[in-house]
């Protein structure tokens, strides 16, 4: 039996002392002719990957067991009433191979699925004591100012899943794990930082990225209603047809409850001294 | 034809919330989503606790008492006939 103690996601947030463990248990055989219905996903990872269930997803009552295969790699078998994952090698397969595709998505799916926590494909980072978060379109620049961040000794919450939940009226971040990509490479988990936020934090603000061209300033505006909504409808990640009205008006409360900002960020490396200053100085605003 | 005596009926799909004072509508059927202003959401508002557009007008009459009764009959059929076309309510 194989344990992951290395990922924060696993731990239970609300005593930070009692960690929780999910079972991660190679097997010999999966039967996929028991989830008849199959969800596939795209994705720029060049592999097929499915999702089996017994119910449609949109329908169902019972999604306590599913199965997530990239093909000819490894299948996983999640069992919420176990709070076990089973895996079996296919012929590609190797650890590195599985652990990328369970911390991205497998684990991801898990929580989305049991309602443990919403997740936003974005970057985010520690500033005085808060989570500040970073999302946009791809190539907005998220890595590269994570990156920025991570250099300048700022704790790293995620590299690119986050993922929130409320405790109270309050959103707060958990760290994913402890791999940051500075680039994007298909199938990697990236390095290991020395900083990162195990525990959990209270969500302060999100950046939305809007590259703009060299020349132009650095500025931040606020995004309001339908906007904000729209912005972080786009960044959620996990977009399966499950738990719709609960995931709405989570995604509504955060809205409300949070402030986004639209971060124009200009094309151009020497000025990311200028970002992370200006990101730093209008955070200590909010702070005040 | 919309009528004020048609009763119409919001699907269990369609979810609603409100974002910065703007009405935020998802029909989760098709992911689609749609933002109404202030009066918007309180014509919403008042049709979803009278799905008889008879009682909505009476309500909204009292409400927007200084408007003209026709312009809110007009704007309460417009108002519906919308949503109609979006699939955000049924009529019965």
């Amino acid at each position: 039996m194989t344990k992951y103690y290395g990922y924060t996601l696993l731990k239970e947030f609300i005593n930070k002392n009692e960690s929780y463990y999910l079972n991660i248990t190679k097997i010999g055989k999966i039967i996929i002719d028991d989830f008849p219905f199959c969800h596939k996903f795209h994705n720029n990872q060049k592999r097929q990957i499915r999702l089996f269930t017994k119910d449609d997803l949109s329908l169902a009552t019972d999604r306590s067991q599913w199965i997530f295969q990239v093909d000819g790699v490894v299948t996983f078998m999640c069992d919420h009433i176990k709070d076990s994952i089973y895996y079996k090698e296919e012929k590609n397969y190797t650890q590195k191979l599985c652990e990328y595709w369970l911390k991205h998505i497998v684990l991801p799916i898990y929580f989305t699925m049991n309602g443990k926590y919403y997740f936003f494909h974005a970057g985010a980072v520690m500033i005085d004591n808060v989570c500040v978060a970073f999302t946009g379109d791809s190539h907005a620049g998220k890595s590269t100012l994570t990156d920025f961040f991570i250099k300048k000794g700022h704790p790293m919450i995620t590299d690119d899943k986050l993922p929130t939940f409320q405790r109270e009226n309050r959103f707060c971040v958990v760290g994913s794990h402890p791999f940051h990509r500075p680039y994007r490479a298909t199938e990697e988990l990236g390095y290991k930082v020395e900083k990162f936020v195990e525990d959990s934090l209270l969500l302060s603000h999100i950046y939305i990225l809007c590259p703009v061209e060299a020349h132009e300033d650095v500025t931040i505006q606020e995004c309001k209603g339908i906007e904000k909504f729209q912005e972080l409808h786009s960044a959620s990640e996990v977009r399966l047809p499950i738990r719709k009205k609960e995931r709405f008006e989570y995604l509504t409360n955060l809205a409300n409850s949070t402030k986004v900002f639209y971060l124009n960020v200009p094309r151009q490396l020497e000025k990311l001294e200028e970002v992370y200053t200006t990101i730093l100085e209008h955070s200590k605003t909010l702070k005040e | 034809m919309l009528t004020l005596d048609t009763t119409i009926h919001i699907p269990e799909t369609v979810f609603v919330q409100t974002v910065d004072d703007e009405t935020i509508i998802l029909d989760s059927n098709t992911q689609e989503y749609f933002s109404l202003n202030v009066v918007g959401g309180i014509f919403w508002e008042v049709l979803q606790d009278y799905n008889q557009l008879t009682k909505a007008y009476e309500i909204l009459k009292e409400h927007f008492d200084d408007a003209g009764t026709f312009q809110i009959e007009q704007d309460l059929l417009d108002f519906v006939e919308a949503l109609e076309e979006k699939g955000l309510i049924k009529i019965v």
